[in-house]
């Protein structure tokens, strides 16, 4: 009995220090295969490269393989073969994995697969098996996780904020094609054209349109700080995701209703169209610059509140997102321009080109019907991810 | 053949099918075109009742209503109404 207590002891033991054995395990030496020639410029580079990598890591071991040598030129052919490349050089194998050339990508991939490999335990080292003759099986072979991208012109973006920067964009976008608020716009711009000044145009209308973003933005900070305090309660979680889900679910079942009825413009709510309406006839008839630009800002804050609740889904999921992805404050802000930017640039648009045309171009609702039913999708598929794989929202996948 | 157009100086709709209206409406010389704004003209369009969805184009022929085309149209969508209207004559 007493024999089997103490086994019973050295297994809980033993599992209460095993997390330590694997960190251990963890700093073993990963060994970085280089093949390379005297005469090949790029193995220059990457040569530079591994020096600079040797400052950086303690626990990387570079192991050259001149391949004027005849065996190490054999080798690079069997290795190659193995990893189904070219045998070109400069080649570098890491693990079970295989780098042939060399340009920036492949150094962030290098360094990412060393910081990977180290982090969470060494993969099979395939180059070995074959030294050794041993068989190399399916599994030694792993696959690239890229977190750094190098794009022409822009330069390296990290996988993480390519994701967030297209979210924004994509987000803002869809959320600024909702009708909710442009109506207003319209009939601004129609009664500052009937008015022939153009400065004052300018002046009147771009006010109306940097209030609205400015407040936007505002909104959307304030909602961010919220959901960065409450990251860490699950529940809450869940339920903006159940929102996500009713609004998108909302969203759709609304197109779906009303896809047999004619596209145009609801009228709705007529007194408070007809106070909107009184409200910008008396700016635009202003004497004063001034008085007319506290009346349009007064109006853009007071029609972007009303408007708001027409359209809060994306903004408030895109600020879910955010605070998820645990950023500085510099980059809350920057993401959150971003989105607003992409929110307001229909509307820059139609203003802009009202402004050059003295003419207001209309744009079908059709547009703005697909845009909601866009929505709610994006909604949904936020709300499943906000639930299910709160991982992927944090865009480590 | 005569047709009661309402439309909103705010109605981004009623902006998109001005261009089509042109350019249907130029084909028929003996459609006269009565305009009304939604907002503005309130009193004069109580008779018409007026549904939800803006543009509203109501058609008489020697003044009895007999036809309403609501929302946005294609051009060739415009025409066949208009064709279809004037083969009932």
């Amino acid at each position: 009995m007493k024999r089997i207590r103490n086994i019973v002891w050295i297994l809980i033991l033993g599992l209460l220090i095993s997390p330590f054995f694997q960190t251990v395990h963890a700093e073993e030496t990963i060994d970085i295969h280089f093949f390379h020639s005297q005469y090949c410029l790029h193995c220059k580079d990457m040569d530079t490269f591994f020096q600079s990598l040797e400052e950086e890591y303690d626990n990387i071991n570079i192991i050259y393989y001149e391949i004027s040598d005849q065996d190490n030129a054999d080798l690079l052919e069997a290795v190659a073969l193995t990893f189904n490349q070219k045998a070109e050089v400069p080649f570098v194998a890491i693990g079970g994995l295989s780098f042939v050339g060399y340009n920036t990508q492949t150094t962030y991939d290098i360094q990412a697969t060393i910081d990977r490999y180290t982090a969470n335990h060494y993969r099979t080292d395939i180059v070995n098996k074959v030294i050794n003759g041993e068989t190399v099986s399916i599994g030694d072979f792993d696959t690239l996780e890229r977190s750094v991208v190098v794009l022409p012109l822009i330069g390296e973006v990290e996988l993480e904020s390519l994701s967030l920067l297209l979210s924004a964009v994509v987000l803002g976008l869809v959320d600024g094609f909702n009708p909710c608020a442009m109506w207003v716009l319209i009939f601004l711009i129609t009664m500052l054209i009937n008015y022939n000044d153009r400065k004052r145009m300018w002046i009147i209308g771009f006010t109306f349109l940097f209030t609205s973003a400015l407040l936007y933005f505002l909104i959307m900070v304030s909602w961010l700080q919220l959901a960065v305090s409450l990251t860490a309660v699950l529940w809450i979680r869940y339920l903006i995701g159940a929102f996500a889900l009713g609004f998108g679910g909302y969203h759709i079942y609304q197109y779906f209703k009303n896809r047999k009825q004619d596209v145009g413009c609801e009228v709705t709510d007529q007194t408070r169209r007809q106070k909107i309406i009184e409200q910008i006839k008396n700016i635009v008839k202003k004497q004063s610059l001034w008085l007319a630009l506290v009346g349009v800002v007064v109006l853009a804050i007071t029609v972007n509140l009303i408007e708001l609740a027409c359209s809060a889904g994306l903004p408030l999921l895109f600020t879910q997102i955010l605070a998820y992805n645990n950023l500085g404050m510099g980059t809350y802000l920057m993401y959150i321009g971003i989105y607003v930017f992409f929110f307001l640039i229909d509307d820059l648009a139609i203003f802009i080109i009202a402004m050059i045309t003295m003419k207001v171009t209309g744009v079908s609702n059709k547009y703005s019907k697909w845009s909601s039913v866009i929505g709610g999708i994006i909604m949904l598929l936020i709300g499943f991810l906000l639930i299910f794989f709160p991982n992927i929202i944090m865009f480590n996948f | 053949m005569k047709i009661v157009r309402v439309t909103a100086m705010w109605c981004m709709s009623c902006l998109a099918m001005k261009k089509v209206w042109k350019q249907v409406f130029a084909e028929y010389s003996d459609i006269e075109i009565i305009d009304y704004d939604f907002d503005m003209d309130t009193q004069a369009i109580e008779q018409y009742n007026i549904g939800k969805i803006l543009p509203e184009l109501i058609v008489f022929k020697d003044n009895i209503e007999v036809k309403r085309i609501v929302g946005e149209k294609s051009k060739t969508n415009l025409f066949q109404i208009l064709e279809e209207l004037h083969e009932t004559n």
